[in-house]
């Protein structure tokens, strides 16, 4: 795939894609080899020319059924194989399904053991942007005005998805895969130890009017930072107000000491000697990180 | 012995007498031009679509436009085009010749069948041109287009989100073309079968019959199905019933793809029937291994009844239940091999005579085998997992639906039309075409396989820059236009050398054809064939011009 | 030339039996419409957690028996009315189509009574819709059954039908076992396997 593969998922279904690519290519050399090799040699010579009246090869037929034959069922033996890789999907002979009714407690329960989660982000699809929810940290956030979803690197995230009016998908080129977010049903996907970067991806299942606008912005930043992002989000959500911050003065305020500072404010903390000013600068610089 | 008697002519005005024709050829020829007309449309609304996204961020046509443009693009390509044009159009006019019939089974229901699709198609297209108009004009939004896609996926398509009556004439238009649809594959069925030449067995019928034969069974059996969803689709939304307002969503997905998959084989069958005629008589050679493409196109529309779940790999359905629909959906492609092979290896050692017909046909061949390739992509449940509904997806159908059925048809018109106008088109615009249009194509459909790749998602109105994807749309939107100018050369040729008649005398058989059509003159009276020949092989023609060579006798 | 060509008449067994061959196939897309049908219904029984749902009152199965006895005999007045035909016994046909075409009269009456009866309707919710949709769907075939029977009967009064040109007949009578066999599908899934 052209797209940068950066979880343990994309990059499975990358090998797999990459050996398809390959005998994809063979075959399309071999098929127009023969069509443009037999279009230029047996061109009509002669008016009345009359070519050997070959009715067909049973061998040479036969050959060219059992040897694509054995390639598919090849390639579907690799698929699943390649399926049981990724995550939360379960074995070949048990396999998890990825979505569910809301309120089955079965399928919840082997979700949740079928993969070590770090991070647990409830994500609901909505016309047109994502609202995500953190479930430990308590913040909330939204793909609107270009929001990014925050995530720490090398932990595993899972997104509980779920739609509030029409079907949404979820699909981070980067992270492999995409699923479908349905009204009235759970849908899970995990994001598998990313590495530090920007991902754009997109909601991939038309939803109406702005569906080309619902992007999801994914910003994969390093433990300090994300704990930062949190408290200060936290702040913000507990009423401080953190617009209009100057990320220079953030900068200076976060090299003094800031993960202190946001730590103090997401305790709730009103002593921490700070202005709300400083607090908005502070939430300025952050965002501006990457 | 009784004898018929071809009554009289009637002096009836033409249009009079077009209008109650039940004549089968008339018929096909009301279908050409009608769904032609839906492929100009169709494809003004692609050149839309790809005029907005030949660069980022562009505003050309407004968001709501846009969605309804590539509804109606697709819809129109598949329900009022392809479809109707290769069943309704090439299947009446020439299946009966093909197998020695005087008229389909049953007439009447033909023109009732021809005029259900009319009207079908005026209520599909007729509000949204109407809505396009009363916007340009300023009326107003008169809401009569539909934006819900192509496949109408609920809850978007209920009342509570797509509120606007444009749903409502489309599911309409779409149920009664089905139905005008189902009637028309009844009478194909019995005329293919019922209404052969003395001698012609069914491994004797032409290719072309042959596939027209398969399609109308799947039309039979998967049309019904989407007739009942749509008529549940359309209660909900105009009725309140409830089928698919509380449901699992992808219960819809079901129904709608137990048609839809199947449609993808009516669309192409009919096509590859078409270059399975074409292939032979060009290289002057029986078609390679003629039961063996035979089957294979059987073991497809058999095979295509069971794979349309891998339509819903990210919708959430049962694992188990998708890999069964991989198995089936990776076995598909190996009839479909044979298919390729076949017809390569009869162009192999064979005396090509290199016309627009041919190269037509082996364009088929040659796109259609890289849309065969990518849908293996897209039947691995990981790799369609990482590529649904992005631009390889779109790239892969077109390669499948252009690639090959719409080369079909050109391939088919370049062989046909002499039979049926009796002039020739012209031999120079149509190389000149083929050329335009096989590197238009790739260069519209090859770079959107990159950019599904990159993750361009289909169905977005428009996308934002820095993502790598701007290059490749813009090639896109390059292609688009070549491909729309090859049209208008076909055009173009259609009125110089047809209608004003300024093309060679095609004669009965300008192509040496081994099949019955050539038989009769160009064009072919209106009862076919004073006396039903009788068919030794599967070459009747051949054989008459080459008694020394005849199939008949030493095979079979 | 006087304009009239005499064109070479063909005699083939196969062009018999068009009509009926035509039928057969019609059917077969009706089935594969019941199919659909009955997917939506089978799915949403599956995916429901109680069918009929809580608060919904089992439909009572009285008017259904009534009208499988009335299917039964209207098929017993159409085998009788095509094997009549068969063997030019005009009686047979004019009197078992006018039964069959009556009893099929009877039949949609009782049906709407069935409709008034039930304790649900299409709006109430997803087993509301797909109940009464799959019997509207029915008694819609049966309805365009009883059209063709009168087309039958109009014609068997002119005289037109005898031994050798029954196809009419025939497709009329293939319709309505198909008509009654749906029945008895719908029959059994909605009333007594519900």
């Amino acid at each position: 795939m052209l797209v940068p593969t950066v979880t343990a998922d994309a990059i499975a279904i990358n090998s797999l894609y990459s050996i398809t690519l390959f005998l994809a290519v063979v075959v399309f050399i071999i098929v127009q080899g023969l069509i443009i090799y037999a279009a230029v040699k047996f061109k009509r010579k002669h008016a009345d020319e009359i070519p050997y009246q070959d009715h067909g090869n049973m061998k040479l037929e036969l050959f060219w059924t059992v040897v694509p034959a054995f390639i598919v069922i090849m390639l579907f033996f690799l698929s699943a194989n390649t399926l049981a890789q990724l995550s939360g999907t379960g074995t070949t002979a048990s396999p998890i399904n990825n979505v569910h009714k809301v309120g089955d407690e079965n399928a919840r329960r082997r979700i949740e053991e079928a993969k070590r989660t770090d991070v647990v982000i409830e994500v609901d699809g909505r016309q047109w942007f994502w609202q995500y929810k953190y479930i430990k940290e308590g913040v909330r956030h939204s793909s609107q005005d270009n929001g990014e979803l925050i995530i720490p690197e090398g932990k595993t995230v899972r997104l509980d998805l779920q739609s509030r009016d029409v079907l949404h998908a979820w699909w981070v080129p980067s992270f492999g895969g995409n699923l479908y977010v349905n009204p009235g049903e759970m849908s899970y996907v995990w994001i598998d130890r990313p590495p530090k970067g920007y991902y754009i991806g997109q909601c991939n299942a038309y939803c109406g009017l702005q569906h080309a606008q619902m992007l999801s912005r994914v910003k994969v930043v390093s433990q300090v930072e994300y704990d930062t992002w949190v408290k200060l989000k936290k702040a913000e959500q507990g009423g401080v107000a953190t617009e209009n911050g100057d990320a220079q003065r953030g900068a200076q305020i976060y090299v003094d000491g800031g993960y202190k500072y946001a730590d103090a404010i997401a305790k709730g903390d009103k002593n921490t000697g700070l202005q709300a000013q400083e607090i908005a600068d502070l939430s300025a610089y952050i965002n501006s990180l990457k | 012995m009784a004898s018929i008697s071809i009554p009289v002519e009637k002096r009836k005005s033409a249009l009079v007498d077009w209008l109650t024709t039940v004549d089968h050829k008339k018929i096909g020829i009301v279908y050409m031009g009608l769904s032609f007309f839906f492929f100009i449309f169709s494809g003004l609304l692609a050149l839309a679509i790809r005029t907005q996204l030949a660069a980022p961020g562009m505003k050309i046509i407004n968001q709501e436009f846009y969605n309804q443009a590539f509804t109606m693009h697709g819809t129109g390509m598949i329900f009022l085009f392809t479809i109707p044009f290769l069943v309704g159009g090439f299947g009446n006019y020439f299946m009966p010749i093909q197998v020695g019939a005087r008229d389909m089974a049953f007439p009447k229901m033909n023109a009732f069948s021809l005029w259900l699709y009319v009207f079908a198609g005026l209520m599909m297209e007729g509000g949204f041109i109407l809505s396009i108009i009363a916007n340009a004009t300023g009326w107003g939004d008169l809401g009569l287009g539909s934006n819900a896609s192509w496949n109408a996926y609920v809850p978007y398509s209920t009342r509570a989100f797509s509120p606007q009556a444009g749903v409502d004439v489309w599911l309409i238009g779409i149920a009664l073309n089905g139905i005008s649809g189902t009637l028309g594959a009844v009478n194909i069925l019995v005329t293919a079968y019922s209404l052969r030449a003395p001698g012609m067995s069914v491994w004797r019928l032409p290719m072309f019959t042959w596939a027209l034969l398969t399609t109308a069974v799947m039309v039979l059996l998967a049309t019904p199905v989407l007739t009942a969803g749509l008529i549940m689709l359309t209660t909900d939304r105009n009725f309140s019933t409830q089928f698919f307002t509380t449901a699992d969503p992808r219960m819809w997905q079901h129904v709608f793809w137990f048609y839809s998959h199947p449609a993808v084989y009516i669309m192409v069958l009919p096509a590859m029937g078409v270059i399975s005629e074409i292939l032979p008589v060009f290289a002057r050679k029986p078609i390679f291994g003629l039961k063996a493409l035979m089957i294979s196109t059987a073991l497809i529309a058999l095979l295509g009844f069971t794979t349309w779940a891998h339509h819903m790999f990210v919708s959430g359905v049962n694992p188990v239940v998708q890999r069964f629909f991989m198995f089936t959906t990776m076995l598909i492609a190996v009839p479909t091999g044979v298919k390729i092979f076949n017809w390569i290896f009869t162009l192999w050692g064979g005396s090509l005579n290199m016309k627009t017909p041919l190269l037509m046909s082996i364009g088929f061949i040659s796109t259609f085998t890289i849309g065969g390739i990518t849908g293996v992509f897209l039947g691995m449940i990981p790799i369609d997992q990482q590529l649904h509904n992005s631009y390889f997806v779109v790239s892969h159908f077109h390669y499948v639906l252009f690639g090959g059925s719409v080369f079909g048809i050109f391939g088919g018109l370049f062989y046909w039309l002499p039979k049926v106008y009796g002039r020739m088109l012209n031999e120079k615009l149509g190389t000149i075409q083929f050329w335009l249009m096989m590197i238009g194509f790739n260069l519209t459909f090859f770079p959107q396989y990159i950019l599904g790749l990159l993750g361009m998602p289909r169905r977005t109105a428009t996308y934002i820059p820095d993502r790598g994807w701007d290059l490749y749309n813009l090639l896109s939107s390059i292609g688009a236009f070549t491909i729309a100018f090859a049209v208008l050369i076909f055009i173009i040729n259609f009125v110089i050398y047809i209608v004003a008649r300024k093309g060679e005398v095609a004669g009965d058989d300008p192509w040496e054809g081994n099949s019955l059509e050539w038989m009769t003159p160009s064009p072919p009276p209106e009862y076919n064939f004073k006396t039903i020949p009788t068919v030794h092989s599967e070459r009747p023609l051949w054989d008459l011009r080459h008694p020394e060579l005849a199939d008949s006798g030493k095979h079979h | 030339m006087d304009g009239r060509q005499k064109l070479q008449p063909i005699h083939d067994p196969r062009r018999k039996n068009l009509g009926l061959f035509g039928a057969i196939v019609f059917i077969v897309s009706e089935s594969m419409f019941f199919m659909g049908v009955f997917l939506v219904w089978f799915y949403l029984r599956e995916t429901s957690p109680a069918w009929p749902p809580l608060g919904i009152a089992r439909p009572n199965i009285a008017l259904p028996v009534v009208n499988t006895v009335i299917m039964a005999i209207s098929t017993i007045a159409m085998i009788i009315a095509e094997r009549g035909v068969a063997r030019d016994n005009q009686r047979a046909l004019i009197n078992g189509t006018a039964i069959a075409a009556a009893t099929g009269l009877l039949f949609m009456t009782v049906m709407i009574l069935e409709f008034a009866s039930l304790g649900f309707n299409p709006t109430t919710n997803a087993f509301g819709s797909s109940f009464v949709m799959v019997l509207v769907f029915h008694v819609l075939r049966v309805f365009a059954g009883v059209v063709i029977m009168a087309v039958v009967l109009v014609r068997a009064l002119l005289g037109q039908l005898n031994s050798s040109r029954r196809a009419l007949v025939q497709a009329c009578a293939v319709y309505w076992y198909f008509i009654a066999s749906i029945w008895l599908i719908v029959f059994y899934f909605l009333y007594i396997k519900l």
